[in-house]
């Protein structure tokens, strides 16, 4: 019995003992570290990959904001109930307390901004192929700069990420300070980008386009063209042959596209079905009911608006009792009785044609495209000629490029092209694409004229009040200003710390 | 037929008959002296007695007591009277001294104590040689305290004797004999005696004797002994009717203890909540199961001996680390020692139904709500929206969706337990079966559970023992609480105009209007499905040296294995995500913890000192191991066999795994003192280790200290022992830890965020998107606790109150992080403290004199809870619990946890005039307003309603919760019942949205509305309807806060257990009940249920955020129970 107890009192010694190893209290997260990531060229190109999801997200680009957007124009209306959303729409609000599509598409933007950053910061000290690390690169600086941009003409001065200052992300940058942020990224990827680029990435067209939109936001209309003659003249673009064709999945490839999303099915962006009625047919044809989400219809004024012969009309809008479409393998004349207006966007409509496909239906979003472009090199050439916003001499000068976008869509040349005519193109060609018509008014200080002198249209489009010092920027995010403690400042005109 | 005559012959029968069984147990019992299994009761007796018969004497203790008296007349006539005066003495020490200069002993059982003649017929018989030696001896207690009255009887020669005062005693014995020595409350021990002429004995104390014992961390404890606040519940005390946990089991029966039903689904987690919330993070108890710690979602509540809750910092110190929001021990059942097996099934199966069936309007109802709606916006008669209403056939009502959706369902529950024992092991085998149908539906959730334990003394002093338990359960589940898809929401927004089946015999639903799906469609369609296989087990080791210092080393080990499958077919008319694409998405996962405790204790008396000490160490390790398929789609067959990947059409996302795991170190000691039972004294310490903190920050050390005072034990306080029979003060102070943080906090990580699709496929992606706090340390909890422990009129009323004052400083907390810092989630950060302060009271009355005994115990407690200060510069609040998209919840300095933070409404502006006079300088405060619209109050004063404008406006914690629990029995009939209850919530109630304030033409609404401002009607709580809704009516205001009181019926159960007359000898128990679950909800809630569990990803802090909650369902349950 006693060796029992010897044995047992020494293995109980031993139990105390035993685990107090040291490591035992070491544990290491089962992803990579800091310490051990950026190191290939692989990594690199998933931390770029890893820039590139947020824009995908429900509300970013192509979602739900970015659709919803269209409201604050005269093209469309929201559909939803979303009410923060409709004060803002309607220069109502007087904070944005809109914690579902406009919170969440600043913070989507924000995600690409800091994982952009972080790739430019990283990148360049892994050894790696030096075109791979270049094009990387580029494609950093670009899709930084792009949402910079979608932040900036919706909120104006941004906090400007740096990922060795914090605070730096607490304080609005001024809306210049800003401009020049998204200048000097893009600036940067039009040396780092080749022409060619894969589907969903940018090539040196987008850079280069994208820089002429910029320098059209910041009125260096010199600068503008001739970062918009660059896509132009380089030969690597052209409109595809038919308006319609662009947002179809078969095109996709088309050079036109300077930069869009990439879509697959089943999963993001859903832009589709936040276009799409939700009893097309009025039970008139069989189809899943329950599914369009119809968050965003266009105006009877807008359809009103297309002159005659405007190919476009069709490829945008459908109305209610008059057109023809096709959806879910019918076709027949749009009924759509839960449709508040009388006509629907079908811009979005081409991959339900044959079948109901779900709401992520694989159509790429076109974030940029060649017409876009050709109208700022218009708009470029007829500021450099005395043709801005407010005159109405036409500007022979600018007509080559306005008119490969008016003739596209059916529409006979203009020797010399007016600030009014522009306006038509840019607001035909690019309607129900993330806002452009009404960005374009405000930057033209023309909003308040159009948008004050609408009269109301139904219960979902009433008459609004538009004040250019106020509603020229949207109210910063509530949300952001709180977790800020009032050191992110509201936009001038909104309630809150300034 | 001479009815009457034939019963009483019957009866003179029966009479006779158990004339027989009595004599024969007498019988019984003197034969098998040695064998009784003894127990004594906590009941204390007072005499005044002089020069009584012992008759008298037995029949006043069976007055005081209620234990009955077996003995044969003889016997007593021959004993001479004694006088007796004892005040508030124990059962035992009254029956020694009653006996004391008698030839007579004592045996207890079951509640009767037959007296025997010291040396028993049969032992006279066989007299004893003629030559005696003799022998003199001592005997004690384990603590070497004497045992006065100790019986000493000598095997087989028929003589025996008692010891005196001194635990002394001599007797003539012849050489070679055996001692027996017996004492109530103490094993039997048996001594062979050779030529020795003097012996000492130790008794051990028989296990399981007192009721009084405590299970407390790694040991037991008196329950007089205990200094800390410890609330204990006994199997039988458990809730009644079939519990689907060991949580639900738990509700209701201890003060202080909240368990916090979330929803009433099947399979569904409880959450316990013990003196309010500490932390922003996660408030839940820390766990232990046999010594082990972990998880008792899956335990089989039958198995349950008994359940220990540790709630000041001094009981739950020891447990160091996670102790800081209280513990809660379980000791599952075991075999005893010297037990005959036993079998007991139990067995119980009821249908159960939804307690309130709530209802929407109908088409006809909608129609004018809808077209009021639209007159109201001022839609013109133009727009298509009317065709709808216009149309007669929109106008017929066809379908309940409620009566749809929520189905009486079975539920059973059976139990088959076998357990007994020998002289040095013991064991039990467990088998559990639990189906549970829910309400709603389709919903199912079934476990087996099967547990096996057992003790064998291997070695003298050495034990070896073990506990295995294998689990597996089954859950169909249903979307209940999402925004869009869930199922009780749909039933509540669809119109009762779309029928159920547009064409049943082809499959075809009828097509909801709105954004939900049909909700049969989807409870049909949806096949969510989760199996989960559960094998725990510990063993151990456990030594006792030189009967002083007790080893243990135990080694527990917990493996887990599950997997989630969500199948959902294709719905033809279904609505919303139902029609268009079957998908698959199946998950697994695989996770194990290994603990490893290993504790020396010593537990001395030394006369009036009891000195007891622990020492120990712990090491556990946790490993979490999952695999997510991502979703397939486009099955071309639905059959249930084919739901697999491999018959997938399409398969668009990337394959994700990944693994979490943690470590947790722990050295602790324990030492207690206490002085005559007078006063007492402990004191805890603990040092953790935890992997969840930085090298620096790792170790967290945790001290408390106690003490008691028990005064009834003074020789002041004599006088009062008739009314007081035991009162002791108790106090104590402590430390607690809290690492209930995700892992790896502490490094920055790269990790997957979802795939891009880039040149048209999808794409790996990876980000830095969580920041880390490389200096995040353990959150602390300090606590100080003040109680009495009390028993009145010999324990007729106890009384347990404790105040408490809980202050927890460096919680961890995510502090929200502006998005321009680009990342997904925000650094854990120690900030601030909390406080919790309140106090819990427990109150039994028993009755136990009469034939119907019968006890009520009531438990209440109250907490307040505030967040002093956040502790980080320039952060004052964190908005919390959202709501389609709107945060309701709010924490922020100087206010309780999880309070509401919404407008306030005061009112409904009934007139124009009243909006035109509602100003600011001049201005309309709200511009858009209209008579029938919510007036808001502007409490800023700046002229405008906004977000600032938004207050504390209720909180979601109760200010009192409590519990009511009725026990009686009358010759075989027991009833018992259980109340249980909440005062003073708010509950958020989120389906007014829809239901009571308009969200569009496409959801239907709540009866409510009916009530709604008209210029007729001039509600004050209903606004007029609108869909526009310019003034923002349906803006979170007060409108949606509702008192969440509640008192709800949690059970009353009617049985009957047959008598053993009748049952016979075979069977010692057979048990038939009656269980009505949930029966009464006493409650001004008009969501679905007042019981409202956690929401918010701020720790689960803001409860009474009702989404549609899945309701707690009313049950009718017959059972038997039957021992053999």
């Amino acid at each position: 019995m006693n060796t029992i107890k010897q044995n047992i009192s020494i293995f109980m010694m031993l139990v105390f003992l035993a685990s107090c190893n040291k490591d035992f209290l070491d544990k290491q997260p089962h992803e990579f570290t800091d310490a051990v990531f950026w190191k290939t060229s692989e990594q690199a190109e998933s931390a770029l990959a890893g820039a590139y999801t947020p824009l995908q997200d429900e509300e970013a680009l192509g979602g739900e904001e970015w659709c919803a957007i269209e409201a604050f124009g005269d093209n469309g209306y929201m559909q939803d109930p979303y009410g923060d959303y409709v004060a803002m729409a309607e220069f109502r609000a007087t904070q944005n307390n809109e914690g579902d599509l406009s919170h969440n598409s600043y913070v989507s933007y924000y995600k690409t901004i800091k994982r952009s950053t972080d790739v430019l910061n990283y990148v360049p000290t892994i050894t790696m192929d030096a075109t791979q690390k270049k094009r990387i690169l580029g494609e950093a600086n670009f899709l930084k700069s792009f949402a910079y941009y979608e932040l900036a003409i919706r909120y104006g001065g941004l906090p400007i990420y740096d990922s060795k200052n914090p605070a730096a992300s607490l304080v609005r940058k001024t809306e210049a300070e800003t401009w020049a942020e998204i200048e000097k990224g893009l600036k940067e990827a039009t040396t780092q980008l080749a022409w060619d680029h894969e589907e969903g990435r940018p090539g040196l067209g987008a850079a280069w386009g994208m820089l002429a939109k910029v320098y059209g936001y910041e009125k260096k209309w010199a600068d503008a063209k001739t970062a918009a003659e660059t896509v132009i003249t380089s030969g690597k673009h052209s409109l595809s042959t038919n308006y319609a064709d662009v947002f179809s999945i078969e095109h996709a490839h088309d050079t036109e596209i300077l930069f869009g999303l990439g879509a697959r099915l089943d999963e993001y962006p859903i832009t589709p079905v936040l276009m799409l009625p939700n009893n097309v047919w009025g039970g008139t044809h069989p189809e899943p009911m329950g599914e369009g989400w119809r968050l965003v219809s266009a105006t009877n004024a807008f359809y009103a608006a297309y002159q005659a012969g405007d190919l476009r009309k069709a490829a945008t809008v459908a109305k209610r009792g008059v057109d023809v479409i096709t959806y879910n393998g019918s076709t027949d004349v749009l009924i759509a009785p839960n449709n508040k207006s009388e006509i629907v966007c079908v811009k979005y409509n081409a991959p339900y044609k044959d079948k109901y496909v779900g709401w992520a239906a694989g159509l790429n979003v076109p974030a940029l495209r060649y017409a876009d472009i050709l109208l700022i090199a218009t708009e470029a050439i007829m500021n450099l000629n005395g043709g801005g916003p407010g005159t109405t001499s036409g500007v022979a000068a600018a007509a080559t490029h306005f008119n490969k976008v008016r003739q596209r869509a059916g529409l006979a040349a203009i020797a010399a092209p007016t600030f009014a005519n522009l306006m038509y193109e840019r607001r035909m060609e690019l309607a129900f694409e993330g806002g452009d018509r009404h960005f374009d008014l405000v930057r033209w200080g023309l909003a308040a004229s159009v948008y004050n002198s609408l009269p109301a249209e139904g219960s979902y489009k009433p008459a609004r009040t538009y004040t250019q010092a106020t509603n020229r920027l949207l109210p910063y995010p509530q949300k952001q200003i709180d977790n800020s403690n009032g050191s992110i400042k509201q936009n001038p005109g909104y309630l809150g710390p300034k | 037929m001479d009815f009457k005559n034939r019963f009483s012959s019957h009866w003179r029968n029966l009479t006779q008959m158990l004339i027989i069984m009595k004599l024969t147990a007498v019988l019984l019992f003197l034969i098998s002296f040695e064998g009784f299994s003894t127990e004594t009761h906590a009941q204390n007796v007072s005499l005044n007695l002089k020069n009584v018969s012992l008759k008298k004497v037995f029949k006043e203790i069976q007055k005081q007591t209620g234990n009955n008296f077996l003995y044969a007349v003889e016997l007593l006539e021959k004993a001479e009277k004694v006088n007796l005066v004892v005040q508030n003495a124990s059962l035992q020490e009254v029956m020694n001294k009653s006996l004391q200069n008698t030839a007579l002993t004592y045996s207890i059982a079951e509640r009767t104590i037959v007296i025997k003649s010291i040396v028993s017929e049969r032992e006279v018989e066989a007299q004893a040689p003629p030559i005696f030696n003799l022998v003199t001896g001592k005997v004690t207690d384990d603590q070497g305290q004497p045992l006065a009255g100790a019986t000493i009887l000598v095997k087989g020669a028929g003589k025996g004797t008692k010891t005196d005062a001194n635990g002394s005693f001599s007797i003539d014995v012849a050489p070679n004999s055996t001692f027996v020595i017996s004492y109530v409350g103490f094993e039997n021990t048996t001594i062979e005696i050779r030529n020795q002429t003097t012996i000492s004995v130790q008794l051990k104390p028989a296990i399981g004797v007192s009721d009084q014992v405590v299970v407390i961390g790694y040991g037991t404890q008196n329950k007089k002994d205990l200094t800390g606040s410890v609330s204990t519940v006994a199997a039988e005390k458990l809730n009644q009717g079939i519990n689907q946990s060991v949580s639900h089991a738990l509700q209701g029966q201890a003060a202080g203890v909240t368990v916090i039903q979330n929803s009433g689904e099947p399979g569904a987690g409880v959450e316990i909540r013990i003196r309010g919330a500490g932390s922003i993070n996660d408030n839940s108890p820390l766990y232990v199961v046999d010594g082990i710690i972990g998880g008792i979602g899956s335990l089989n509540p039958s198995d349950i001996e008994s359940m220990t809750v540790l709630k000041d910092a001094a009981s739950a110190a020891i447990y160091g680390a996670r102790g800081a929001n209280g513990v809660v021990i379980v000791t599952t059942k075991k075999g005893k020692r010297n037990q005959k097996p036993t079998v007991s099934y139990n067995s119980s199966f009821g249908n159960q139904s939804v307690w309130k069936m709530p209802s929407s309007l109908d088409a006809t109802q909608r129609n004018l709500i809808h077209k009021e709606a639209l007159t109201n916006d001022m839609v013109p008669g133009t727009e298509t929206i009317w065709n709808y209403y216009n149309n007669p056939a929109n106008a017929v009502t066809r379908t309940d969706w409620f009566k749809e959706v929520f189905k009486t369902s079975t539920i059973s529950n059976h139990n088959v337990s076998v357990q007994g024992g020998g002289e040095k092991s013991n064991y039990l085998f467990s088998l559990g079966y639990l189906d549970n149908n829910g309400v709603v539906l389709g919903t199912n959730f079934k476990r087996y559970n099967v547990r096996f334990n057992s003790q064998q003394e291997i070695f003298e002093n050495l034990t070896l023992g073990e506990n295995v338990s294998i689990v597996q359960s089954n859950s169909k589940t249903a979307e209940i609480r999402g925004g869009y898809d869930g199922v009780l929401s749909a039933a509540l927004f669809n119109m009762r105009n779309t029928p159920v089946w547009a064409d049943q015999a082809n499959a075809i639903y009828g097509t909801p209007t709105g954004d939900f799906p049909n909700p049969v469609a989807s409870l049909n369609a949806r096949d969510n499905k989760s199996f989960g296989t559960e094998l725990r087990g510990n063993v151990y080791l456990e030594y006792k040296l030189h009967n002083l210092v007790t080893f243990k080393s135990d080694f527990g080990y917990n493996a887990n294995n599950g997997k989630n499958t969500g199948f959902q077919a294709i719905a033809v008319g279904g609505g919303r995500g139902l029609e268009n694409k079957n998908s698959l998405n199946e998950s697994r996962y695989n996770s194990s913890t290994w603990i490893w405790n290993n504790t020396a204790s010593v537990d001395k008396r030394i006369g009036s000192h009891h000195i007891s000490g622990l020492a120990g160490m712990s090491a556990e390790s946790y490993l979490w191991e999952g695999l997510n398929g991502g979703t397939a789609y486009d099955f071309t067959n639905e059959s249930r066999a084919l739901r697999y990947y491999n018959n997938a059409g399409s398969f668009p996302n990337h394959v994700t795994s990944g693994a979490d795991d943690n470590t947790l170190q722990s050295y602790f000691g324990r030492i207690g003192y206490g002085y005559a039972d007078k006063y007492l004294f402990a004191a805890n310490f603990r040092a953790d280790g935890s992997s969840k903190f930085g090298p620096t920050n790792r170790w967290g050390y945790f001290p408390s200290v106690s003490g008691g005072w028990r005064i009834s034990k003074e020789n002041f306080f004599a006088g009062l022992s008739s009314v007081v029979s035991d009162f002791k003060l108790r106090g104590s102070w402590g430390q607690l830890g809290n690492d209930k943080i995700p892992n790896y906090q502490y490094y920055t990580t790269v990790s997957g965020v979802g795939s891009p699709t880039l040149n048209g496929n999808a794409y790996i992606a990876v980000a830095q998107d969580r920041l880390a706090n490389a200096n995040i340390k353990w959150e602390v909890t300090t606590q100080t606790d003040i109680g009495i422990d009390a028993s009145f009129l010999n324990d007729q009323f106890t009384l347990t109150a404790d105040y408490f004052n809980k202050l927890t400083t460096d919680i961890l907390v995510q502090v929200p992080l502006v998005a321009s810092l680009g990342v997904g989630s925000a650094p854990f950060r120690n900030a601030g403290d909390v406080s919790n302060k309140g106090f819990d009271l427990g109150l039994t009355y028993r009755n136990n004199k009469n034939a119907f005994k019968y006890s009520i115990t009531a438990n209440a407690a109250s907490v307040t809870n505030k967040l002093n200060s956040f502790g980080i510069a320039g952060s004052k609040d964190i908005y919390a619990a959202n709501y389609k998209n709107t945060d309701v919840g709010r924490i922020a300095e100087g206010e309780p946890l999880g309070h509401f933070y919404v407008y306030n409404a005061v009112g409904i502006f009934q007139t124009q005039a009243e909006v035109n006079a509602y100003t600011k300088s001049g201005n309309k405060i709200q511009p858009d307003a209209v008579a029938g619209d919510v007036k808001f109050e502007d409490r800023n004063g700046d002229g405008v309603i906004s977000a600032s404008d938004r207050f504390n406006a209720g909180n979601s914690f109760p200010t009192l919760t409590g519990s009511l629990s009725f026990n009686g029995e009358y010759k075989g009939f027991d009833v018992s019942m259980l109340w249980v209850g909440s005062q003073g919530n708010k509950i958020f109630n989120g389906l007014k949205l829809g239901g009571v304030f308009m969200q569009g033409t496409g959801y239907n609404n709540s009866p409510e509305i009916l009530n709604r401002w008209t210029s007729t009607n001039h509600s004050t709580t209903v606004p007029r309807v609108t869909i526009n809704d310019p003034n923002n009516n349906r803006q979170f205001s007060t409108l949606y806060l509702e008192d969440g009181s509640f008192a709800r019926l949690k059970y009353l159960t009617l049985g009957y257990t047959f008598d053993k007359k009748v049952t016979g000898d075979k069977i010692s128990k057979l048990r038939l009940y009656l269980t009505m679950q949930n029966l009464i909800t006493l409650t001004k809630y008009t969501g679905y249920d007042p019981e409202v569990g956690a929401e918010g990803s701020f720790g689960n802090n803001l409860y009474g955020l009702d989404k549609g909650t899945y309701p707690i369902s009313k049950a009718f349950i017959i059972g038997v129970n039957f021992n053999f």
